[in-house]
């Protein structure tokens, strides 16, 4: 049996400790080196996230002066819509007298449309009644009754002449 | 109106409270510059300077009165996030904002000063007394520290005469403070660390030193200014090619029997990380404490529970499921996961073996394996368990293997016969790399150098514990022969050793505990002279691969192992010592052989390293492992 080692043992927490004081600066160099990991993270991240903030603030600034000039022309734009609506309203009032005239002017149109075609349609039943009595005369002229008695109506012409120069 | 310009670079940050920022604004067609501002916060800062500027002036065609343009503000923030506004005025009163940003204010520097001791070396146990303020916050707890000592103080004392220190302090008129006690031995730079009211804590680098050898509990003096003992290098430098990526990626899913904390989850965290390095994707499951892969520093993978894999494992990139599922040995926790897993998948199944499981449970149960297997089904199960293999149920499930890995060539004994299967080593991390004795370190500790210094860092448990009573054993007989050797032993403790061998073994065996990180014992195991690992050519010795050893081999002192597994492949006396029975008669003449033998000692200890170098490498088993997933889908094409 070896007898218990007095001088050592005592030192044997101290040794412990001297050795896992070893492990423990690993273990503390290990979380600096994480943390420093984990910082530099943090700054980009930081850094980023500012880029982001400005690119934002920048673009809601100049989202503000687009804005800004999108009302001002939104409010010449309107002015000159209610120029242009007053002159439509003029314009819809003068079309509406136009209108009223042209429906009148329609309807006198209409009527000498029908008077003309009533004009027409006599017009035509009197060239009709020409073309027969034209056709009728055409007919007695061509009569033998009518080539047989022109003697007489020669005479009677001639009476007629003749009445005439001696009254 | 207002045409502006901020030249300090953004994003613009006022680092410790301190503001700066350059920059002009001009208003052309007015024959004076604008008046500037800055708003932050609620305060209002005014330009400190208005520089002419001439180039604006000239580039904008500003009139002479105009050319004032330029700005600078300087001044204190708060800690925190501003939007900023720079505004401008022709007037004085109708403020116009021209720019916002965001501004960041860090935290200002704490103030003060050590008053006494008055000398820049504090050599004496005393109450050392300053001040010490916040510009800007009140503080309500304040530490001196040097050294590893932390010794609170007094704060709160009245002072009159801080004002213009630290003018805006709320701690102005009470700044004062005294530490506690008389400061006991330590050494180191003095700093402050004070806690302010809401809880941040500020740093002061003072220029006092303490150098303090003596106080009441240390009557005698303490040299603690000496150079404290490292061990370095820590990490290794050797850089390394990246490895070749893979023409066909695979999905891997390792499923563990234990956690990452485990000898095996070291293999396995190894390997998934080179095949990620190779282009595959690898997922370790366990069956809990997936957190523990917090130990594994760097680890490329993810780690899972098996209740976190879900029927189909579908973790992988696009929800896929593996092709592979590489089961960690065949414990029934680890059949079972495997088996639903690849039933749900088509996943193809590759078993690692890294034991003989069946001796291992046998010895365990104090049975014959044959009578084991002969117990009725249900007697059996229970047996078993979850952590056990199941001597029936093993055998169905090799044999449903696609192909299996053994850790040692003559695992592949207990493969069903014309399994696929490849040997894949073990390998030391990185960090485990020869290094030189640290002798300040040693000396320290109070082992000369004819003192020697074993080291073995591993777990005492019922299947290792006749091996571990070898160890201590001869321990004891060097100390007993007039050998001074001390076992520097990481790891805990599951069982006794036998006879009281514990108490012989006590004075000479320094126990550590468990070390967390396996990289951080690497350094430690260069305070060892040489290494043993204990054993003697059995059913378990033949069948395991002691995983420490290549963690030895690479630490480049001489390794003392029995002729089993690794032992079978060295030259006893040209790459270790190879003992017959590593018992502890045989480890202790090796010892002293190696002792009186400076030169073959330093001989075997090249040898180890070099063995380590050309035949441990976690890049080769890797590039053997995806090699053998290749072949075994090549074969199922065929």
């Amino acid at each position: 049996m070896t007898p218990p080692d007095s001088a050592s043992a005592p030192l044997d927490p101290l040794r412990r400790e001297l050795i896992l004081a070893q492990v423990q600066l690993m273990e503390l160099e290990d979380t600096r080196d994480d943390l420093l990991t984990q910082l530099a993270a943090a700054q980009a991240q930081l850094a980023e996230a500012q880029q982001l903030a400005d690119n934002a603030l920048r673009e809601q600034e100049f989202g503000a002066s687009r804005h800004a000039a999108l009302r001002d022309e939104h409010e010449r734009l309107a002015a000159t819509a209610a120029g242009l609506n007053a002159q439509l309203a003029d314009a819809f009032t003068a079309t509406a007298a136009q209108s009223a005239r042209a429906d009148a002017l329609e309807q006198q149109l209409a009527i000498r449309e029908r008077e003309g075609a009533e004009l027409a349609a006599s017009a035509s039943a009197a060239t009709s009644r020409v073309a027969q009595l034209d056709a009728e005369r055409r007919g007695m002229l061509a009569s033998r009754s009518w080539r047989w008695t022109a003697p007489l109506r020669a005479l009677e012409r001639a009476l007629r002449r003749h009445r005439g120069t001696s009254a | 109106m207002f045409r502006h310009e901020l030249e300090t670079p953004g994003p613009l940050q006022a680092p410790a409270g301190r503001l700066f920022l350059k920059g002009w604004c001009c208003a052309p067609g007015f024959d004076q510059a604008p008046a500037v501002r800055l708003i932050c916060g609620t305060a209002a800062v005014a330009p400190r300077v208005r520089p002419e500027r001439v180039d604006v002036a000239a580039a904008l065609g500003l009139s002479t009165t105009a050319r004032a343009c330029g700005f600078e503000f300087v001044g204190e923030l708060a800690p925190g996030v501003y939007l900023a506004k720079l505004e401008a005025s022709l007037d004085g009163a109708a403020w116009h904002c021209v720019r916002r940003f965001s501004l960041v204010a860090t935290t200002a520097p704490l103030r003060g000063s050590i008053e006494y001791p008055t000398t820049p070396t504090v050599g004496e146990s005393v109450r050392i007394q300053g001040w010490c303020a916040h510009p800007q916050t009140r503080i309500r707890e304040l530490h001196v520290h040097y050294g590893n000592r932390r010794i609170p103080c007094e704060i709160g004392l009245p002072r009159t005469d801080i004002g213009a220190l630290a003018p805006t302090s709320p701690d102005v008129s009470r700044a004062g403070f005294i530490t506690t006690k008389n400061i006991p031995v330590g050494h180191g730079a003095l700093r402050l660390c004070a806690r302010d009211e809401h809880g941040r804590r500020h740093f002061l680098a003072t220029d006092r030193v303490v150098d303090v050898r003596t106080d009441e509990e240390n009557p005698s003096p303490l040299d603690l200014a000496a150079d404290a003992f490292r061990i370095t290098p820590r990490r290794a430098s050797a850089e390394t090619l990246p490895p070749n990526r893979a023409a066909r990626p695979h999905r891997v899913l390792f499923a563990l029997y234990g956690d990452m904390t485990s000898n095996s989850a070291l293999h396995v965290a190894a390997l998934a990380n080179e095949l990620i390095a190779r282009g595959h994707e690898c997922i370790v499951a366990v069956p809990k404490n997936a957190d523990t892969v917090r130990y594994h520093h760097g680890a490329k993978f993810r780690c899972v529970d098996f209740a976190g894999c879900g029927e189909r494992a579908a973790l992988f990139a696009g929800a896929a499921s593996p092709d592979f599922v590489h089961a960690w040995t065949t414990s029934e926790r680890v059949r079972r996961f495997a088996t639903a897993t690849c039933d749900a998948t088509g996943a193809r199944l590759v078993i690692h073996l890294e034991d003989h499981e069946g001796s291992i449970f046998a010895a365990s149960e104090g049975r014959s394996e044959e009578e084991l297997a002969a117990l009725p089904a249900a007697a059996l199960d229970r047996l078993v368990g979850d952590d056990h293999s199941h001597p029936l149920r093993r055998t169905e499930f090799l044999q449903r293997a696609d192909g299996c890995t053994v850790i040692l060539d003559r695992l592949a004994e207990l493969l069903p016969p014309g399994k696929p299967s490849r040997v894949l080593w073990p390998a030391a991390a990185p960090e485990f790399c020869a290094r030189p004795i640290p002798w300040p370190l040693r000396e320290a500790l109070g082992w000369s150098r004819d003192h020697t210094v074993l080291f073995y860092h591993g777990n005492l448990h019922p299947t290792n514990r006749g091996e571990m009573a070898e160890l201590y054993g001869a321990v004891v007989a060097l100390n007993d022969s007039g050998t001074p050797t001390t076992l520097l032993r990481a790891g805990r403790d599951f069982c006794a050793l036998p006879d009281g061998l514990a108490n012989r073994a006590a004075p000479h065996v320094l126990a550590l505990g468990r070390v967390d990180r396996q990289e951080h014992l690497a350094p430690l195991l260069s305070l060892a002279d040489c290494f043993v690992q204990p054993g003697s050519a059995d059913t378990f010795n033949n069948y395991r691969f002691p995983s420490k050893l290549p963690e030895f081999f690479a630490s480049g002192r001489p390794v003392i192992l029995p002729r089993t597994n690794l032992g079978e492949h060295l030259r006893d006396g040209v790459d270790a010592v190879v003992l017959e029975h590593a018992d502890a008669a045989g480890i202790a003449d090796a010892v002293r052989r190696l002792r009186n033998d400076p030169a073959l000692a330093a001989q075997l200890g090249s040898a180890a390293a070099e063995f380590a170098r050309t035949r441990f490498s976690w890049a080769r088993s890797a590039d053997t492992l995806a090699e053998f997933y290749d072949a075994l889908l090549a074969a199922d094409r065929r």
